[in-house]
């Protein structure tokens, strides 16, 4: 692993950083923030273009423009200094249109938009658009809070998670557990950040739902690979969630009520025009809601809390603080002890995630500059078994401080930072072990430069991630472009990652969705040396997108992904957890397309996954038996059991007659698993033999694992939403029908019993919104 | 109300439309999942051989589709055949609910494996004559000998020894107390050092045990507060296996040895069969040793100290039956009790362990004489009392207990059957001075059905003779079965005569036919014997040698070649 020493890396960026205003001396900037007039909050995506004119109006130049950020910020850089036309434009908002004197320097001007109002005459104008699943680019899915709102849930309102699941290359087991492998990764290797603070176990125990309900989000990119350089820690995704803030203007509130969560949120000024407050809490009901309704025990109960308050301090510095408490219960598996004295019923797994974060955003006034601080602590404890007495116990926790800057320089941004974390790791593996805690720290720095020339945008980077604890220092480079020609474009992504925190979880039981972080074990390699189990990985993305018309557009994206020391547990006949692990290569393969169609009030999405997903390990992991097939000093390649190999997705949404109409049939090819030879029982041979008295446990002699596939999947869900004006209410209802055909989709497989476990039946729900001022 | 366009909602429902004849087409799709795909083995053993129990248990589990799903009977034949003999043996079946509601097969049969031979087990399935087979070799039967290690102020260690063991893969030190709570009165069995991993292969076998730390250590963790418990003796027990029962590189692993076909010696099937058995020796520890160890000792120190001899010269023999030394510093033997002794033992003064040591009284020796053995207080903590009621027919020059340190009154009134007239032997084990009766030859078969036999050694044949195992059981063992000659057979029985096979001590008890009175003549320790042989005196009686691997020849003379058919 090449390694530099840490500081005169630091040394070099803050140079780098230091000197590019010193080319802004003799040029004007245009910056500020674009928001909406009537709550204040920032207008993602809006368009501002500025011409230079003459004192006629005259265009003198080619229009700049730039496209406001999750912040509403947008910057245009060397521009000569002079009268300029400036006009703000966003999708439903009437364009607003200026004309400003720009000296040498850097000038702010914030726009607060109107929605359109067509008695006024005002223009309205089509921007790019601004929603869909379409919206990828170079691995990157933009996800816009309307976009989640079209999936059909059992609830009013839309979970980020439901959106996620749709996505081509996102697998889940079943609906139940909260386990999102993305394009072949693990879910511990999903690195997930609300307002820069990291949450590591974001959904819910029910696959509905996670800690993000559409109506707090401002917008959220998934990088299912290929991320850039300001990313790093984990080494298959990255979910960065921006929250949106609170209304400035106004109080309002909205409270639902649905078979599977009730919620209630309330916003508004603390300091009219400046300062805002969002607080937004779910409570699950399943138990007494949905389970009733499918007439099935349903042990979950979880729930959420999120508060943000957010001040706009100066005209050029934003602070805003972000809280987040997530509480999940559950039992994954299925009872069966009555089939099996022997069989143990499936224990109780707990977590909880607990975040708080402070973000300051500052654009100093002598050069167009965006700087970002972050200072966060957040934390994740999970246990498994009875509350008062779990089997198993960890915690991973981080206090995190970070800054990110932007230097725009034209048609360059340079991008860079640098971050210090210090981490805690907890975790007691067994009733018997004491607990053992570990913190260690972790430091860093990147560089990213951006240059667009013409259609193409070339984005280099540069990460250096240092463990002082260990000495591990990594260079991760990282290299993405986006070529515009027409209506096509094209993008490419990749570099290399490295994870130091893994999740270990016994994936050969998909019941137990127990995860417990460790620091990268120590693992044998084949030659029986010990090897620093750290994962890393390679990634890389092609992508084409066309857009012809209006109305249809086409997205396709390859990928591969090369992952290294990726643990797997030891494959045993008595199926526990484990913490005996074995290190594994994995190759991941694949190619998603999105269709997306805009027919006026109709929208058609159809998204195909392919994907392959290879783990090669050492003849370690296999049961004894097996290991004689593979030959001396070689691996063994099996498919985990998230290789998903077809998946597709089909939404339709449309207004028909004021309904919301949405319908989302989803399909999955069967995932591997291990099938059976037959069953025997087991005694220790390790001391003396008592057949008259020892039982002995039931044991299953399986195959080579992983060899069998499970049935398809495939679940129709539809949902039907009407929203009443009510004066200063608006009543929303909405009635949704999940599994619309009531398939049998298997969760897991019980090969002790032989027994299925299914995923959730047909569930009918009516759910109620009443909002105020929303 | 907003006018719906016609066309949007065409639209919209030939989106659905597709969509949901896509989905018919695919509704059709097989939700099922493969059934188990089954596996050519047939049946999973599980258990071991052991030479020394004549009940042998096999755990048999057919190999089925369906767990959890027990056939109420199970298709198979069990056998074991001896590959030097050809012998065969069926196994019974039994289906055991066990302690925790589970229920399975165990295959059983009331025989013994002889110890040096090799077995094949055989379960078949009659329905289709599909076997699986393992072949298992079964181990000498050895016995530990402990003696004393390390005698500090700070720790007590034992030495336990076995030689000649193929593989020794537990070992457990338990000891019998008494004080124990809740019930205080009961002697119990405790495992202080519970399955002491001492997987050793090889020749010969040795375990060090730290008593005093081990004990210290258990009562600690059990929350036993210090001297509240009292011990009767130690047990260091072992577990010995074929050497076939080998421990697999890197330890019993359960996740490695649980999956089927790893750390498996069956054919045509899953399962281990082994071959071991428990063997041990107990020992009492010194008295001084339970006390340091937190044991509560309520007698004095020096009451394992035995007054073994007393010769009509006026000397006085104490004899030392512990492993360790034990002193007797201002002790003194006298002949009355109450005061502190006139000529008390010197600083200094040990008795050997298993040992010897006399003092020269000077006293005038006569039935009804009695000596005590005093501590320093003038307290007695041991005495001997010639008897009067074995005068009359001899004058010994000796009186004392035979073997050394055994004592047993049957009832009150009655004498020692232990003690009486012996040869004098100063400083020597005792010997009786008539032995009309001798034990000639041992068999033990591990099925009840080992026997002891005895040969008139005498002038005058008394009417009545017992043999027995220990103090009671001497006295309550059986009376012969079978006479021939001068020969007398005694034969095992689990309620008076046991003989295991790993050894033990046998005594044969003279009864004077007129008064009942008895009084062991002779003593043999025996065994572990090898398989299908016995131990005894070639030639017959007390003008032989006393030899191991004889031909069993019951009632008759000794002398068949060793090892030759029975």
């Amino acid at each position: 692993m090449p390694t530099l020493p840490l500081g005169r890396t630091l040394a070099l960026v803050v140079l780098a950083a230091l000197a590019a205003p010193l080319a802004e001396a003799q040029s004007a900037a245009l910056r500020g923030f674009v928001t909406d007039a009537s709550d204040g909050q920032p207008l993602v995506g809006a368009t501002v273009l500025v011409v230079q004119v003459d004192e006629a109006g005259e265009r003198l130049d080619e229009p700049r423009g730039a496209a406001a950020d999750l912040d509403g910020l947008y910057v245009i850089s060397r521009l000569t200094p002079g009268r300029y036309a400036v006009q703000a434009s966003f999708i439903g908002y009437a364009t607003q249109i200026d004309t400003l004197t720009l000296d040498a320097g850097v000038r702010g001007y914030d726009i607060a938009l109107g929605l359109a109002d067509a008695t006024l005459g005002v223009a309205v104008v089509e921007s790019e658009r601004s929603t869909g699943g379409a919206r990828v680019t170079a691995g990157v899915q933009s996800i816009d809070p309307a976009d989640i709102e079209l999936i059909p849930t059992p609830d009013v309102s839309g979970d980020l998670a439901s959106y996620l699941t749709t996505t081509p290359g996102v697998v889940t087991t079943g609906d139940r557990g909260g386990q999102l492998f993305i394009r072949g990764g693990e879910p511990s290797q999903n690195l997930v950040l609300l307002d820069g603070m990291a949450v590591y176990q974001p959904f819910h125990v029910l696959g509905f739902y996670s800690a993000f309900p559409s109506d707090i989000l401002a917008g959220a990119d998934l990088y299912a690979g290929g991320y850039p350089a300001r990313f790093g820690g984990q080494v298959s995704s990255v979910l960065d969630i921006q929250s949106r803030t609170g209304n400035k203007q106004q109080l309002a509130a909205q409270g639902s009520v649905a078979p599977f969560v009730s919620a209630a949120q309330v916003e508004g000024p603390l300091a009219k025009g400046a300062v805002s407050f969002l607080a937004s809490g779910r409570v699950s009901v399943v138990e007494q809601g949905a389970a009733r309704i499918v007439d099935q025990e349903l042990p979950y109960d979880f729930g959420d809390l999120f508060g943000k308050v957010h001040a706009s301090v100066t005209p050029t510095s934003q602070l805003s603080v972000t809280g987040l408490r997530t509480w999940d219960r559950g039992t994954i598996g299925e009872d069966f002890s009555d089939l099996d004295e022997n069989l143990a019923p499936p224990q109780e797994v707990r977590y909880t995630n607990t975040a708080i974060g402070l973000r300051f955003l500052y654009l100093p006034s002598v050069a167009p500059l965006r700087a970002e601080i972050l200072a966060n602590v957040s934390e994740l404890d999970s246990e498994q078994g009875e509350r008062e007495t779990p089997i198993r116990a960890s915690a991973v926790g981080r206090l995190s401080f970070e800054a990110n800057l932007t230097n725009y320089l034209g048609a360059t941004d340079l991008n860079y930072g640098a971050f210090i974390r210090t981490n805690r790791l907890r975790s007691s593996l067994t009733s018997f072990d004491a607990e053992t805690s570990e913190f260690y720290t972790e430091a860093g720095a990147y560089l990213e430069p951006e240059v667009r020339v013409g259609g193409l945008a070339l984005q280099g980077g540069l990460r250096i991630h240092s463990f002082p604890n260990d000495g591990r220092t990594y260079l991760e480079p990282r290299a993405k472009f986006v070529l515009d020609v027409g209506p096509h474009q094209f993008s490419g992504a990749g570099g290399s990652y490295h994870q130091e925190v893994v999740g270990i979880n016994d994936r050969r039981d998909v019941a137990n969705v127990f995860t417990a972080w460790t620091r990268a074990p120590d693992l044998l390699d084949g030659n029986g040396e010990t090897i620093e189990g750290v994962v890393s990985a390679w990634h890389a993305i092609g992508g084409y997108k066309v857009a012809p018309t209006s109305w249809f557009e086409l997205v396709a994206e390859g990928y591969y992904k090369a992952l290294d020391n990726v643990p797997v547990a030891r494959w045993t006949s008595l199926p526990e957890f484990t913490t005996d692990l074995q290190p594994a290569s994995g190759e991941v393969l694949g190619l998603d397309t999105r269709v997306e169609f805009r027919l006026r009030d109709v929208y058609a999405y159809l998204g195909y996954g392919l994907s392959s997903v290879t783990y090669e390990a050492l003849p370690g992991a296999l049961p004894s038996r097996y290991r004689d097939e593979v030959p001396e000093g070689e691996t063994f390649a099996y498919r985990p059991p998230h290789d998903r190999r077809h998946q597709i997705t089909a939404l339709l949404s449309g207004t028909v007659g004021g309904f919301e109409l949405s319908a989302r049939w989803q399909f999955g090819s069967g995932l591997p698993y291990t099938r059976a030879l037959g069953f025997d029982v087991f005694l220790n041979p390790g001391q003396p033999f008592s057949p008259f008295d020892e039982a002995g446990q039931p044991r299953v002699i399986y195959e080579r694992p992983f060899d069998g596939r499970l049935p398809t999947f495939h679940r129709l869900d539809l949902s039907a939403e009407r929203t009443f004006d009510l004066g200063a209410a608006a009543l929303t209802v909405q009635g949704a029908l999940i599994n619309a055909y009531d398939r049998a989709n298997l969760f897991y497989f019980d090969t002790f019993t032989l027994r299925r476990v299914d995923q959730l039946p047909i569930i009918p729900s009516v759910g109620v919104k009443v909002a105020f001022n929303d | 109300m907003r006018v719906v366009l016609p066309r949007r909602l065409v639209g919209v429902l030939a989106g659905l439309a597709v969509l949901l004849s896509g989905v018919a087409l695919l509704t059709a799709c097989d939700e099922s999942v493969d059934p188990t795909l089954g596996t050519p083995e047939v049946f999973t053993i599980w258990g071991a051989l052991d030479p020394t129990s004549d009940r042998q248990a096999l755990r048999v589990a057919a190999i089925t589709n369906e767990i959890g799903a027990s056939p109420a009977e199970i298709d198979a034949e069990v056998t074991a055949t001896d590959l030097t003999s050809g012998a065969s043996v069926a196994f019974r079946d039994s289906l055991v609910t066990f302690e925790d509601g589970a229920t399975g097969y165990v295959f059983f049969a009331d025989w013994t494996p002889l110890p040096g031979r090799t077995y094949r087990v055989d379960a078949r399935r009659t329905a289709d004559d599909a076997t699986a087979s393992a072949e298992i070799r079964v181990p000498e039967v050895v016995v530990p000998v402990v003696s004393l290690g390390l005698n500090t102020p700070s720790e007590v260690v034992y030495e336990v020894r076995a030689e000649r063991v193929p593989r020794v893969r537990f070992g457990e030190l338990a000891l019998r107390v008494s004080g124990l709570q809740p019930m205080p009165a009961d002697t119990v069995e405790v495992v202080v050092l519970p399955l002491d991993r001492v997987e050793t292969f090889g020749v010969d076998w040795g375990r060090d045990v730290s008593f005093i730390e081990t004990v210290r250590e258990y009562l600690r963790a059990e929350g036993i507060p210090p001297r509240t418990v009292s011990l009767v003796d130690a047990t260091y027990r072992l577990y010995v296996t074929n050497a076939e029962w080998e421990v697999p590189e890197g330890g019993f692993d359960i996740d490695e040895v649980s999956e089927p076909g790893t750390f498996s010696n069956v054919t045509g099937g899953f399962g281990f069969v082994g071959a071991g058995y428990w063997t041990g020796v107990s020992w009492v520890p010194a008295l001084a040793t339970q006390v340091r160890a937190g044991f509560i000792v309520q007698e004095d120190p020096a009451a394992q100290v035995f007054i073994n001899e007393i010769n009509i010269d006026g000397w006085v023999e104490l004899y030392n039956p512990t492993l360790e030394p034990l002193s007797i510093s201002g002790y003194g033997v006298e002949e009355t009790s109450g005061k502190p002794p006139t000529v008390p033992f010197p600083v200094g003064t040990v008795v050997p362990a298993r040992g010897f040591y006399v003092v020269d009284l000077g006293i005038e020796v006569d039935q009804g004489t009695q000596v005590f053995l005093l501590n320093p207080a003038g307290a007695a903590v041991g005495s001997l009392f010639v008897d009067e009621s074995l005068g009359g027919e001899f004058e010994p020059v000796s009186y004392g207990s035979y073997p050394d340190g055994f004592t047993f009154v049957p009832s009150r009134g009655t004498p020692d059957i232990f003690r009486g007239g012996i040869l004098p032997s100063r400083e020597a084990p005792n010997q009786v001075d008539d032995k009309p009766w001798v034990i000639n030859e041992v068999f033990t078969g591990g099925a009840d059905d080992g026997w002891v036999e005895v040969v008139f050694n005498g002038l005058v044949p008394p009417t009545r003779l017992r043999v027995g195992t220990t103090g009671p059981g001497v006295w309550q063992g059986p009376m012969p079965s079978q006479s021939s000659g001068l020969f007398r057979l005694f034969r095992e029985s689990a309620s008076q005569l046991d003989l295991p096979l790993t050894g033990g001590q046998v005594f044969v008890m003279n009864q004077d036919p007129k008064s009942g009175v008895g009084r062991v003549v002779d003593a043999r320790f025996y065994g572990p014997q090898a398989a299908g042989t016995s131990s005894g005196y070639l030639p017959d009686g007390l003008s032989g040698t006393w030899t191991s691997g004889l031909t069993p020849t019951r009632l008759a003379p000794n002398g068949g070649s060793p090892f030759a058919s029975r």
